[in-house]
């Protein structure tokens, strides 16, 4: 596409700068009725038969091909542009999907966000206009050059000589204009952090009346921001004034020598004209040249930008282990045991210092632990999200990094703590791990107690999520979560802190009918919440990245610990009263 | 100006009447616009003269071959080229000036605006929304007003300016030259509206993508857990398909529209070639006539070509101004009568020393109040507070605890009944009033990026050194302060994000206090803090509450217990009132309230 788009910048401009020939043509040879002096002429004889009929005919052929050629050109351009930038989009975005989980703790949303779209953007303009902008101001140079020395080689080098000036003076300045964008790019990052302040801080504002300080600050900030624009404009009044001044200069230059020597008879009347036309074609284009390169460095930037991501490492899936086997993909019962398990994240402490446990298939499990103990850990861990930095994790007495990654979190049910929702309907999103059934859904929803919630939006099931529709409470958007996870029965579910933004009475709710429905599966359960971790066959308890007891409720309230001490607060109700 | 573009664009999409109330704004840059104006009319006279100028050159030099005067010629032509450069330069200049001034006009009264809005405006809408108004939509049109209708005018001066002088010189070539406008204009129009239209479709596909981008990153986790990247990327894949189709579709109308014009150009120039030339042979007409008429049959077809591009950017900047007249036309919902504004100022310029001191008793009667018709949040509450009271709010989420503070501060009002404060009606007196008698301080504590000192002092811009040590140190603020290397003139970064939780609560605490309110608004967090901060915030409290009426939506039981008075709240209504003790004795609301809350209070405790 882009030789497409190139072979017609060229052929386009060969066209349009064979009009002037044309006319020089008509002006010379066929109102003149001199003898033919170039190649062109004696070419364009026999083409019209020196007929004013037949140049204004063979201009409106060039006219023609010029156009058309023109038009490939934008559509080869945008059609290459557009493919690259999906392309681009595609691939970041696919690569967003493969990193590892961990790639999101350092690095910042909005940034990921600003790069994948005008990043993205900024290549995207750069190939479907600034490219072809620069061959084609090459070309034109060339092919000018070519014709105007074809017709007369003196004249050329007059018609040429300001020129140099002209590009170099424009690269200059809009290398230069750069740091002057960035005074004004500052003032107005400035005018808008204090914006942003005073509307976040607008209810201290306007509880303590200083609206009429906060306009004396912002006033200055504008005021200062006006300032700078203006003498960034300034700036381009002094370019542009100059630049019109050379080129037009260039301009008289060619009249005054061309007609000079018209008037000598070295040169015909058509050649002046044409190189008159030449000129104008030529030299306003030029100016641009600086800007043009200027925005490369921009796009420079960009792609450096969006390589870094491109460049971030993925997660190796059917990795092949040393020994030749493939990963494994058997079915799951649910046991699980940790052995000697360590971790530390990246650029952090120790979180798990030696965790062993054993956990039996159906076993409904209750993690407690302070925070930071390392409770979401484990589940990361279980879920391959990260890799243990020492011991060993088996899932019904495999190692677990044996088994890939995908099938083993197709077959753990993960519920985390921040329920993030897809802009789609509420149906789609509870549906979002495959095909189901309507009445699959409902069922789902109704176990998570959010069937009802449901039913009362407008469009039910089909009711959107987000911006363009309802916006969920926190606990209505963990009860989708909980539902999405619940729509097909796995081996392993683990629901990290999820139902923390739901009341008690839903919270015992939900676990009744998760009970009931998972009968064969082993949860694991971590929160804060007694009441809810009381109910679990055996109840886990961490801290300070080691495991402190792992026993029955009834065993933990007879031993002094943690659990014990967490208990005793439920029936402290009297001394409550007391204080 | 509002001429050219009705005559440019006399369509619906075109919004006269928003671009007509834009006058306002254009009035302060009357001289700056006529110079503006002025210059382009020159210049478009200019580079038509600067054709005449060649056909001058071959008439009265080239043809009959004569050599003398040639200098002079060239000479004035140097001098014409010297005064475009200086007109070039004053009109950038000027436009530059419109431009800066106008986008700064604009912003400031945004702004001026926004301080007089009401909380309701500023709970309504998120604060990236309005900072968009007032930053890029203000740029976008104030860009385009400078250049935008500079091209247009530009455009337009040359393109009359060559029609007038073709006509005067030839007045059967000019017509037969100019014969290719009708087409040109319905071609123009066809495109026009095509290429509005998809740009139209491409800017909204455009804000999906990057919808469906930011959704991506965001919930990338997530993804990743449910193993659906497969499912996520095929949608992206589609959607990012749709664009590039769009796209290039978009681009093959502005792509056909070019070459559209040159062709039909060149229409004009073959036919002035053709007829020309036989006029030429005939010696009717000089070669200049005939180089004259050609390259203004080029020249006279430039500006058409840029108008594609300047009506797409006039419908974006169209978009930006219908978004900022949205802000400069809403309406406080709180206005002081004219009769208030008249004996105490407006927000802006206050008369304070009208301001009557305030002594903080405060009653509701009979007060309904709802933010939205359909979900009332008090029907008929009642309540008097005497000077001095502290008052603790206590009661579940949207039970109506903030309302009440709202309707204390005036930032919303009840739309029957009234509030009194020491007997006289809110409406009564002036919001400034009200606001400079009330210390707020907020469940987030917000502060203000610039040192600890001016933090403080933004309670009492007056406020001397000495009276902000002594606030600090009445708030227990001191001690902390006094440890950091810097002391008072610590930076606190932008919303203090260089300073924990429990110092910025002391320090809004002392910027509360310094005030010297009469009354005392506390939005307590409900976020547990460690409890050395929760002692220092305690101890701050009791002070701060000291000979103040106070309100306090409470959530931590040791502030709770401080109050004088618990008022329990459930559906807009007071369910229990009293003391401490007096409502644990009832074994009510508040009891099982501050017993669950006990239990909540010791577990996380233990769990932090």
């Amino acid at each position: 596409m882009y030789t497409v788009a190139m072979v017609a910048v060229l052929l386009t401009t060969l066209f349009a700068m064979s009009i002037p020939l044309m006319i020089r043509f008509a002006i010379d040879q066929v109102i003149g009725g001199a003898a033919a002096d170039s190649w062109s002429a004696d070419l364009m004889t026999r083409l019209t038969g020196g007929t004013l009929f037949g140049v204004a005919i063979l201009i409106l052929i060039a006219s023609l091909l010029r156009a058309a050629f023109l038009l490939i050109k934008g559509i080869a351009s945008a059609a290459a542009s557009e493919r690259i930038a999906k392309g681009l989009k595609d691939r970041v975005m696919q690569h967003l999907h493969e990193v590892k989980f961990e790639f999101f703790s350092s690095h910042d949303t909005g940034d990921l966000i600003q790069r994948a779209t005008s990043d993205v953007e900024t290549i995207r303009r750069f190939l479907a206009v600034q490219v072809v902008e620069i061959v084609s101001i090459v070309l034109m140079v060339g092919i000018v050059s070519a014709l105007m020395w074809s017709l007369d080689p003196k004249l050329t080098f007059i018609a040429l000589s300001l020129i140099p000036i002209v590009i170099l003076f424009s690269i200059w300045f809009f290398f230069r204009v750069k740091a002057k964008f960035k005074i004004a790019d500052e003032a107005e990052a400035k005018m808008t952090s204090m914006l942003q302040e005073n509307l976040s801080g607008i209810k201290v504002i306007k509880a303590l009346g200083r609206e009429p300080f906060e306009h004396e600050k912002f006033s200055g900030f504008n005021k200062d921001l006006k300032e700078k624009v203006y003498k960034l404009i300034l700036n381009f009044a002094y370019f542009w004034s100059l630049s019109d001044f050379v080129c037009l200069l260039q301009i008289a230059l060619v009249m005054y020598f061309g007609a000079k020597w018209a008037i000598e008879g070295t040169i015909s009347l058509g050649t002046v004209v044409a190189f008159i036309t030449y000129e104008n074609m030529l030299i306003f284009p030029i100016r641009q040249l600086g800007r043009v390169l200027s925005e490369f460095g921009k796009t420079m930037v960009a792609v450096v930008r969006i390589d870094e991501i491109l460049e971030a490492e993925t997660e190796d899936d059917l990795t092949v282990s040393a020994d030749g086997q493939k990963d494994l993909e058997p079915e799951i019962i649910g046991g699980i045991e940790f052995k000697g398990v360590r971790f530390t994240y990246p650029k952090g402490e120790e979180i798990l210092k030696g965790i062993d446990f054993q956990i039996l298939p159906g076993e409904t499990i209750g993690i407690l632990g302070p925070t930071g103990s390392g409770k979401s850990t484990l589940a990361y861990l279980l879920t391959r999200l990260y890799e243990p930095t020492e011991g060993e994790i088996l899932l019904d007495g495999i190692p677990l990094n044996r088994i890939s990654k995908r099938y083993l979190r197709r077959n753990i049910g993960l519920v985390l703590q921040e329920a993030f929702l897809y802009a789609r309907t509420i149906g789609e999103n509870i549906a979002i791990r495959g095909e189901a059934n309507e009445a699959d859904i409902v069922r789902a929803a109704q176990i998570s107690a959010i069937h009802h919630n449901i039913e009362q939006f407008d469009h039910r099931y089909e009711t959107l999520v987000g911006e363009k529709g309802v916006s969920l409470s926190g606990g209505q958007r963990q009860r989708v979560a909980i539902a999405r996870t619940l729509l097909k029965p796995m081996p392993v579910m683990i629901f990290d802190d999820s139902l923390s933004a739901v009341d008690t009475e839903t919270d015992r709710q939900i676990r009744g009918g998760l009970m009931a429905n998972s009968a064969y599966s082993t949860v694991l359960l971590i929160s804060h919440r007694l009441t809810t971790l009381m109910e679990a066959d055996r109840i886990l308890v961490i801290e300070d990245g080691a495991v402190s007891a792992f026993d029955t409720h009834e065993a933990l309230i007879q031993q002094e610990g943690l659990y014990k001490r967490v208990w005793d607060i439920q029936n402290s109700i009297a001394e409550a009263e007391a204080s | 100006m509002e001429n050219s573009i009705q005559k440019e664009t006399g369509r619906k999409k075109i919004d006269r009447r928003l671009w007509f109330r834009l006058l306002p704004f254009m009035k302060n840059y009357k001289k700056q616009l006529t110079v503006v104006v002025l210059c382009l009319v020159l210049l478009g006279a200019m580079d038509v003269m600067m054709t005449y100028l060649t056909k001058h050159l071959i008439d009265a030099y080239i043809s009959p071959g004569r050599l003398e005067g040639l200098n002079l010629f060239i000479a004035v032509y140097a001098g014409i080229v010297l005064l475009i450069a200086l007109v070039v330069y004053k009109f950038i200049q000027t436009a530059g000036v419109v431009e800066a001034g106008l986008s700064h006009d604009i912003r400031q009264a945004g702004f001026e605006k926004l301080q007089q809005l009401s909380m309701s405006y500023f709970d309504q809408n998120a604060a990236g929304w309005i900072l968009a108004r007032l930053t890029s939509d203000v740029t976008k049109l104030g860009e385009f007003i400078s250049w935008g209708l500079v091209d247009m005018v530009w455009g337009l001066t040359m393109m009359l300016g060559i029609m007038a002088v073709m006509l005067a010189v030839n007045l059967k070539l000019a017509l037969i030259t100019l014969s290719v406008m009708p087409i040109l204009i319905l071609v123009s129009w066809y495109f026009q509206n095509k290429i509005v239209a998809f740009q139209r479709v491409v800017r909204r596909l455009n804000s999906r993508i990057t919808g469906a981008i930011n959704e991506g990153i965001t919930g990338a986790r997530t993804t990743k857990t449910l193993v659906v990247e497969d499912k996520v990327m095929a949608d992206f894949r589609v959607l990012s398909g749709d664009m590039r189709d769009q796209s290039i579709k978009s681009a093959f109308y502005s792509a056909l529209y070019q070459p559209m014009v040159i062709n039909i150009a060149a229409i004009g120039t073959v036919l002035a070639i053709q007829y020309g030339g036989a006029e030429v042979m005939a010696g009717a007409i000089s070669y200049g006539t005939l180089v004259l008429f050609i390259n203004y049959s080029i020249q006279f077809f430039e500006p058409v070509r840029e108008m594609a591009r300047i009506l797409s950017e006039m419908q974006s900047a169209q978009v930006s101004a219908e978004r900022i007249f949205m802000l400069l036309d809403q309406q406080p919902e709180i206005e002081d009568t004219p009769e208030v504004t008249a004996r105490y100022g407006t927000v802006l310029a206050p008369h304070k020393e009208r301001f009557e001191a305030i002594e903080g008793t405060i009653e509701f009667k009979d007060v309904h109040f709802s933010y939205k018709p359909e979900e009332p949040i008090f029907h008929g509450l009642s309540l008097k507070v005497e000077a001095g009271t502290s008052v603790a709010l206590v009661g579940p989420t949207g039970s109506g605890k903030s309302s009440l503070v709202n309707l204390i501060c005036r930032f919303y009002e009840p739309y029957s009944g009234e509030i009194l404060l020491d007997g006289v009606p809110l409406k009564a007196r002036s919001q400034s009033w009200l606001h400079q008698g009330i210390g707020y301080v907020l469940q987030t504590p917000h502060l203000f990026s610039g040192t600890i000192r001016d933090n403080i002092r933004y309670g009492r811009l007056e406020a001397t050194e000495e009276e902000i040590r002594k606030a600090a140190a009445l708030v227990g603020a001191d001690s902390f302060i006094s440890h950091l290397s810097q002391g008072y003139d610590t930076q606190v970064g932008e919303g203090g994000a260089m300073l924990s939780t429990g110092q910025k609560q002391l320090i809004s605490f002392a910027r509360a206090v310094i005030a010297e309110p009469a009354i005392f608004i506390l939005d307590e967090a409900t976020s547990s803090i460690d409890t050395e901060a929760e002692q220092l915030i305690q101890h701050a409290l009791v002070k701060v509450l000291e000979n103040r009426t106070s309100f306090i939506i409470a959530h931590r039981l040791s502030t709770i217990r401080a109050c004088d008075r618990i008022l329990v709240i459930e559906d807009g209504r007071i369910i229990e009132d009293g003391t401490h003790q007096s409502l644990m004795k009832l074994k009510g609301h508040y009891w099982h309230l501050y017993t669950h809350q006990y239990i909540e209070e010791k577990e996380s405790q233990l769990l932090a």
